[in-house]
């Protein structure tokens, strides 16, 4: 019995012991590489859009801000916001009391001119009997020289006398003229067909009128058949924008339709380029873009809206997934038969491999912008061509990032330098670096930004999303 | 027999230890020797892994993971994104640190005297032995020596393969892992040492209770099937209530 237990004891830990050394073993003898878990997809073609994604308003193509041009008290104002008008019809009449009087008073001088006038007609011809019945007298030596030159003179004065009446008569016509105009401006009507889409006064409120700018507004009149988008563009993205362009807009009113739009018009000046100091301000450089609307419906000034412009189409173009791009320091270069070596830092040892640039191009568009910038490293390669000692000491000099993908091949991930085209939200273009079916790490973005290097290890998993989707099927 | 002698002898021979557990008198030691032991090896074992740069990598990845899925339900920025990411993965690594250092001294401390209670309730009050609860906490504590094995096998295993989940079981046939599938779950519930706790454990109260083997197991094995049922189930359950208020 005690010979069976003390058997069993020496078996027991003989397994044990044996377990052990063998996973110690494993443990010692077993490389482990730091395997990253990747997503990948195929390089394909496509067609592709590119977009410019903008938030504004929108607007009526033709708005007519009615102002006054006299001043006084609104007497009558026959309209209502919203309500159609045609060309012709009274909108706004202003209190014409004080303009007609005006107008009779102009009047009454402009005939006391023409009397004043009638007066110097008769003057004159009097003047002109006197001074040729004296000048006869004068030859024959019947009149003495100093009484003709009176007659000469009262001539010549009623001349003058006649002329001063003719032009106080024109000044008078003029008189009546301008004071007619005040009183036909005390009478607004609408300049074209459109709905008041505004009102700012109401019946009684007085109106200050001027007519050399703009008096109070009494109301905005607009042809709403005719609607167009006004959007704020960045400076980096209106470059990209030209007229004719096509855009899809969605109106938040109308959330379950596109609309099709066409550029019309864009800003030469940026919005705050009038402003006092608006080359220091803090906020982004914005252009006004319009975009006619192409569809009739019930919108109304002021509504918002977000515009897709198309500012560039491919067609069949090589693509791959929007986070596959990303951006690393150049492969160190190989060094010369000469002995100069134009060496970098090995990227394995370096902190740059661990920081990348995902996706350059700024997007305007909240959705699609992917600007994510890490520090970069400071193990930088030098310069091609220069002769730089091989050395363990960070460069002082950045040097400029590429564009790469990683290419899948085998369990090992290759980093390609590749360019880039246009991108949509998904997708870039490739159109030089890749071919079509290559299989490219196209997540996780931790990796792809930061983990990945040349021949670095990967095994292929779901993404979260995935797995999640995956999990709740088979539940 | 000495006290390294029933610390070894609980793998070879447990029968003649827990005989001798219930003859002798209440000694602490029993159980307190065996925690402190657990508590050791755990707190190196839980150093060593965290030295491993594959699991550092790794665990990086399930923090990763698991911020992405919110992010994408969320609809982050990037920048945003990335902030939660550093965030995130700052205090996964000390919670995972704490967990190391304060569960080993929960399990070395409050499993014996949790367990034991069950063992001496089923003992005492179904088998209607004739022991004290102490005992049973004695057993439970000198069971725990597997646990110490376990934790050296589990370590090993994780360095040897570079995962964090490697145990000696089932999940060690699983290629990628998820604690958040069902049948991940399950198959990482057969574990050899697991088990082996278990029969130890029956063994033990057959002793002390002075009844078969085979009844105690049954019992033993019985109540952790439905202890381990029922978190299954609770868990499950939790999980469709979260998804349902995430919508």
């Amino acid at each position: 019995m005690a010979k069976s237990k003390k058997r069993r004891r020496i078996l027991v830990f003989s397994v044990i012991a044996l377990a052990l050394v063998g996973l110690t073993a494993v443990v010692i003898l077993k490389k482990r590489d730091i395997v990253t878990t990747v997503q990948t997809e195929k390089v394909t073609r496509r067609d592709l859009t590119e977009m410019v994604m903008a938030n504004g308003r929108v607007q009526p193509v033709l708005q007519v801000k009615i102002s006054a041009e006299v001043s006084g008290e609104i007497i009558a104002l026959p309209v209502k916001e919203g309500q159609s008008v045609k060309k012709g019809d009274l909108l706004v009449k202003i209190k014409p009391d004080l303009y007609i009087a005006a107008v009779n008073q102009a009047k009454a001088l402009y005939e006391s001119a023409q009397a004043g006038k009638a007066q110097s007609v008769a003057n004159l011809e009097k003047a002109e009997a006197d001074y040729v019945r004296n000048k006869n007298l004068f030859e024959h030596k019947l009149l003495s020289e100093a009484d003709f030159i009176g007659f000469k003179a009262a001539d010549a004065i009623a001349k003058a006398q006649l002329e001063s009446s003719l032009h106080q008569v024109e000044n008078a016509k003029a008189q009546v003229a301008s004071a007619q105009d005040s009183l036909d401006k005390t009478i607004i009507t609408s300049p074209l067909t459109a709905t008041v889409s505004k009102l700012s006064l109401q019946l009684g409120e007085r109106v200050a009128g001027n007519t050399m700018m703009a008096g109070t507004e009494i109301m905005t009149i607009a042809d709403l058949n005719e609607m167009e988008t006004r959007v704020d563009i960045g400076e980096n993205d209106v470059v990209r924008i030209a007229p004719g362009q096509k855009a899809r807009l969605e109106v938040d009113a109308f959330k379950k339709r596109k609309f099709n739009g066409a550029v019309t018009e864009i800003a030469n000046s940026s919005k705050d380029a009038g402003q006092m100091g608006g080359g220091s301000s803090q906020e982004a450089t914005k252009f006004e873009v319009r975009i006619r609307i192409q569809e009739k419906e019930a919108f109304r000034p002021g509504m918002s809206v977000t515009a897709e412009i198309e500012t560039c189409y491919r067609t069949n173009a090589l693509t791959v997934p929007f986070a596959s791009v990303t951006t690393r320091p150049p492969k160190e270069k190989e060094k010369k038969a000469d002995g100069k070596v134009a060496v970098v830092a090995d990227p394995s040892k370096t902190n740059s491999a661990k920081a990348g640039t995902n996706a350059l191009a700024a997007k305007s568009s909240p959705a699609a912008a992917i600007t994510n910038t890490l520090a970069a490293g400071t193990n930088v390669p030098a310069a091609d061509g220069t002769n730089v000692a091989k050395s363990d000491k960070k460069s002082k000099d950045a040097v400029k990032q590429v564009e790469v993908v990683f290419v899948v091949e085998g369990d090992h991930a290759k980093m390609v330098p590749v360019k880039i085209g246009i991108s949509d939200d998904n997708y870039w273009e490739i159109t030089e670096g890749l071919t079509e079916g290559q299989e490219v790490v196209s997540g996780n973005f931790k990796a792809i930004t930061r983990e990945l290097e040349d021949g670095k290890k990967i095994r292929k998993g779901p993404s979260p999303s995935d797995k999640e989707k995956a999990g709740e099927k088979k539940e | 027999m000495s006290l390294g002698g029933r610390l070894l002898n609980v793998f070879a021979t447990p029968g003649d230890v827990f005989q001798e557990v219930k003859t002798a008198g209440v000694s602490a030691v029993n159980w307190l020797a065996p925690a402190l032991i657990l508590i050791a090896v755990s707190w190196v074992s839980s150093w060593l892994i965290f030295s491993q740069d594959s699991i550092k990598h790794q665990l990086s990845e399930i923090t990763d993971q698991a911020i992405q899925k919110q992010i994408e339900k969320s609809h982050m920025s990037e920048q945003q994104a990335e902030q939660s990411r550093a965030i995130g993965e700052k205090w996964a690594v000390i919670m995972a640190k704490v967990a190391a250092v304060l569960v080993p001294v929960f399990g070395g401390f409050v499993t014996p005297f949790f367990c034991g209670l069950i063992l001496w309730l089923v003992g005492a009050k179904v088998f209607k032995g004739d022991f004290t609860f102490m005992k049973a906490v004695e057993v439970v504590g000198l069971v725990n020596m597997v646990s110490v094995l376990d934790v050296i096998v589990r370590t090993l295993l994780i360095i040897g393969l570079g995962n964090l989940y490697a145990a000696p079981g089932l999940v060690l046939l699983v290629k990628d892992f998820d604690p958040q599938n069902t049948v991940h779950g399950l198959l990482a519930l057969v574990n050899v040492t697991t088990f082996w706790v278990l029969a130890l454990r029956a063994i033990g109260l057959a002793r002390i209770s002075s009844v078969s083997f085979t009844k105690a197991a049954l019992w033993v094995f019985g109540i952790w099937a439905a202890y381990t049922g029922f978190f299954i189930g609770l868990g499950v359950v939790m999980r469709a209530v979260f998804k349902r208020m995430g919508g």
